[in-house]
């Protein structure tokens, strides 16, 4: 409509030039991360190989499962810290059944994950708590549940079958690597290709707004905790398989690294904005603070505070860039 | 085109506000966002004692201009002259300092706060970094009783009206020592007495020798109250400090929009009120209504009209299922309909928009592509999977049949105000609703664009979609709506053809003084 506009193209084709800023907005925890890479790589010859990045790659799979299924919460607007507590009760139920059989001890291992997921949704969506401090006391309940299945006692097992399900080799990394990955790959895909993708963000940007088109709110929610569930249900899996027992000490503290993890990639703490990749990019960057100090040979009292003080830098390096208007 | 002040400042008659000398001016400045630029090299002086209307289509860079005179974005480039100094405000603050306060476009006011705390804030008088109330309270009554307000410095934000809750933002921007206020759009969605009340606040403002930036697209209303306008488009001053008297809404609109014809209105097709209704509502009462009975017929569009808080949103708000009624029936195509969630609306083949966009409207970090695709998810996607390309292609379609103007792949928070709530209007238009229930539809938008939701809108029905809508514009809905409904007090108190009714009648209904009505 107006012959001079040279920016606003109502034709729907915005002549659109990506400034640096723009870029450095969206994929600040990247550069971070690729500065963190470089500057490690520099100080120690071992840190680039492919032993230490396999090696690396295993240590992430609980975290990181943990992480991409918090995040699906995060978007929608909703905490999880349940997730570790979920995880250990999954690890016990999958170790206490593995003798029986490997097959049954991965389904009700996963079951168990989805099963307390949906509690977890139930109890938000009927009583109405907030995620954060609800899902805080479901994870005292589920470590009590996991207390209750063992007295306190680890629960170990010897089938060679179970243990081999993520320890053995494929293309260079572990098996439950690529579990990992499969599980990342597909949830990346559900947030950002379908329309329930589409309603996890929508109900954590702007939950009213997300009624009014016609999103069943509490439904989104709790499918929001089945995915974290499942996520905590097979680490929790992964776990007992790798150690070859289930105990009350698996995942603890786990939930807030993973969380941690997650705001790290640049999933927003508000909700309504976020991504699985960042997820991922959180638990390697968190991962490699840790590394680098074996590798570097720093003395490993630093170790706490400095990890403390690389992910400030790094959440506030991304704030800058994408406050700055 | 472009006109320098100089010129006008010598046409206007010596002895009134031209004489008065610049308190203010923006020299030359340039904001431009993701390479995109919005406003470029806008140069306007405001002077002391002067009602300063500032116009132009949604998007043309108003807010953004005023924006950066009150420090709310800082000027790529340019600077504002304050007597004869430069400055480049980074901050609301730094602006204040040197007499620059804003209302800003959507209210910003600290809900759970009190009148008193929320027009001192960040000023609040202290000791030793303590608040002091009691000087904060006395304060606050005093500005209020300066203005002439009624309002109770103890009362809580959140509770208030929206009018209330204005001349609050309003005390708010008078606090510190104000040399230049800035509002914009203030009267967007205010009832007709508050805007007059604000009026003539402005017009009291002016004479105590204030300068004031007024931003509307109420045109008439602009050639009333200010002195002179500045029109601008894309990003430029068009025309700059122009007498009032010499102007006209016709001339202004050929200045915002340039060297363009605008389309007319679609004609009405003839309605077919035999069959049955589209919807039917009989003796729908809650919160805030009752006893409502109304019809909608295929190809019709039916307004409901009336006064701030008689209670047409909650019609609308009730027969959606957003706050499900109490009592009634509601038959859509002769079938029994009982919404208790906006889902179940959806499914029956209604969409509605609300009149609030910030609070229940926008997703404001989603493409508005998205906001656009996500009423109706079933038109763009298969299997659960969203087609992306052909989302982007059939949402752009869409956004430029309701004239959105911007970068629709950005946030739609990024959006100009009134281009996002055009951005609203085609969130259900991807496949027509049965029945579209409308809360305010051209609410901020400016006159083109108007005329053309119009169109659409009279297209639509034309192809058999119902609407029922709510508006506070009378004329808007005697130019659209086929048949109107005056609302008083929570129900129905006149049924009217738009064919043959005036705004007088409508708002004597509306009013309750007359005959009519009464009976
Ligand atoms: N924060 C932002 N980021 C990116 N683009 C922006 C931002 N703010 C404004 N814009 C763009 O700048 C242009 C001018 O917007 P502005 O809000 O100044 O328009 P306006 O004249 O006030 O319109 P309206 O009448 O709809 O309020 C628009 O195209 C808008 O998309
Ligand atoms: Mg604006």
């Amino acid at each position: 409509m107006t012959a001079t506009s040279t920016s606003n193209a109502p034709d729907g084709a915005p002549q659109r030039r990506w400034s640096v800023r723009d870029i450095a907005a969206k994929y600040g925890i990247l550069i971070a991360f690729a500065l963190l890479v470089i500057g490690v790589g520099l100080g120690n010859d071992l840190f680039l190989t492919a032993r230490n990045w396999s090696n690396l790659s295993d240590q992430s799979v609980a975290v990181g499962l943990l992480a991409v299924g918090v995040t699906v919460c995060i978007i929608a607007g909703i905490f999880d810290l349940s997730t570790g507590s979920i995880l250990s009760v999954s690890a016990i139920v999958a170790a206490q059944v593995a003798e029986v059989s490997p097959a049954f001890a991965v389904v009700l291992g996963i079951g168990t994950g989805i099963g307390l997921g949906l509690v977890n949704g139930g109890i938000m969506a009927y009583t109405g708590v907030n995620s954060f401090i609800g899902t805080l006391s479901t994870a005292f309940v589920f470590r009590g549940i996991a207390f209750l299945l063992t007295g306190g006692a680890i629960v170990q097992y010897s089938s060679d079958s179970f243990r081999s399900i993520g320890t053995s080799d494929f293309l260079g990394l572990k098996v439950r690597v690529w579990i990992f990955i499969a599980v990342a790959v597909v949830l990346g895909l559900m947030l950002s290709r379908t329309t329930l993708g589409r309603a996890f963000y929508a109900v954590g940007g702007n939950a009213e707004a997300a009624r009014l088109v016609g999103i069943r709110i509490t439904s989104v929610k709790t499918a929001a905790y089945v995915i974290s569930g499942f996520c905590a249900g097979l680490a929790g899996v992964l776990t007992a398989s790798k150690n070859g027992a289930g105990s009350i000490e698996n995942g603890v503290g786990l939930e807030l690294q993973a969380i941690t993890a997650a705001i790290v990639g640049g999933t927003s703490i508000f909700g309504g904005e976020g991504a699985v990749w960042r997820a991922v990019v959180g638990v390697l960057f968190i991962l490699c603070i840790g590394n680098a100090f074996i590798l570097l040979g720093i003395d490993s009292e630093y170790e706490t505070l400095a990890e403390g003080v690389l992910i400030l830098a790094a959440v506030s390096l991304d704030q800058l860039v994408r406050r700055r208007t | 085109m472009d006109q320098l002040d100089l010129p006008n400042t010598v046409e206007v008659p010596a002895g009134d506000a031209a004489a008065s000398p610049a308190v203010l001016a923006a020299v030359g400045l340039t904001k431009t966002f993701s390479g995109i630029s919005v406003v470029d090299g806008a140069d306007v002086t405001f002077r002391a004692g002067e009602v300063h209307g500032i116009v132009g289509q949604n998007g043309a860079g108003k807010s953004s201009l005023m924006k950066m005179m009150a420090g709310v974005y800082k000027a790529d480039a340019g600077h504002v002259d304050v007597s004869g100094t430069s400055h480049v405000f980074s901050t609301p603050r730094q602006a204040r300092d040197q007499g620059v306060s804003m209302v800003a476009q959507e209210l910003s006011l600290v809900p759970a706060l009190s009148v008193a705390e929320n027009i001192l804030l960040g000023q609040q008088p202290s000791r030793a970094s303590v608040v002091d109330r009691a000087a904060l309270r006395d304060r606050a009554s005093a500005l209020i009783k300066d203005r002439g307000f009624e309002l109770d410095p103890d009362a809580i934000v959140a509770s208030l009206s929206a009018s209330d809750q204005q001349k609050v933002e309003i005390l708010r921007a008078l606090a510190s020592n104000t040399r230049l206020i800035v509002f914009d759009e203030p009267t967007s969605s205010m009832s007709i007495d508050d805007s007059r009340n604000l009026y003539d606040i402005i017009r009291d403002l002016a004479e105590s020798g204030t300068s004031v930036a007024l931003v509307s697209h109420f045109l008439e209303e602009i050639l009333d109250v200010c002195d002179v306008v500045t029109v601008m488009r894309d990003g430029h001053v068009v025309v700059a400090s122009e007498p009032a008297e010499s102007l006209s809404s016709d001339k202004l609109i050929q200045y915002m929009v340039g060297d363009v014809n605008v389309d007319g209105g679609a004609e009405r097709v003839k309605i077919d009120r035999t069959g049955t209704p589209r919807i039917s509502v009989n003796g729908l009462t809650g919160q805030g209504y009752h006893d409502v009975s109304l019809r909608v017929f295929p190809c019709e569009i039916v307004a409901l009209v009336g006064l701030v808080g008689a209670g047409r949103s909650e019609i609308l708000r009730g027969i959606f299922g957003v706050d499900p009624p109490g009592s009634g029936t509601i038959e859509i195509d002769g079938v029994q309909a009982d919404f208790r969630r906006p889902a179940d609306a959806v499914k029956a083949g209604l969409g509605m928009v609300t009149e609030s966009r910030k609070h229940d409207g926008i997703f404001p970090v989603l493409a508005t592509t998205t906001n656009v695709a996500i009423g109706q998810p079933g038109a763009t996607s298969s299997g659960g999977f969203i087609r992306k390309a052909f989302m982007r292609r059939r949402a752009t379609s869409v956004a430029m049949d309701v004239s959105v103007h911007g970068n629709i792949d950005g946030p739609i928070a990024s959006l100009s105000g009134g281009n996002q709530q055009k951005a609203l209007l085609g969130r259900w238009l991807m496949e027509p609703p049965r029945l579209y229930l409308i809360d305010e539809p051209t609410r901020g938008v400016d006159v083109v664009s108007i005329q053309q939701i119009h169109a659409l809108l009279r297209r639509l029905a034309a192809g058999g979609m119902s609407v029922l809508m709510v508006t506070s514009e009378f004329e808007e809905a005697l130019a659209v709506a086929d048949r109107i409904y005056t609302v008083r007090n929570g129900t129905i108190v006149l049924e009217s053809d738009a064919a043959d009714s005036d705004k007088e009648s409508l708002l004597a209904a509306a009013f309750g003084t007359d005959k009519k009505a009464a009976s």
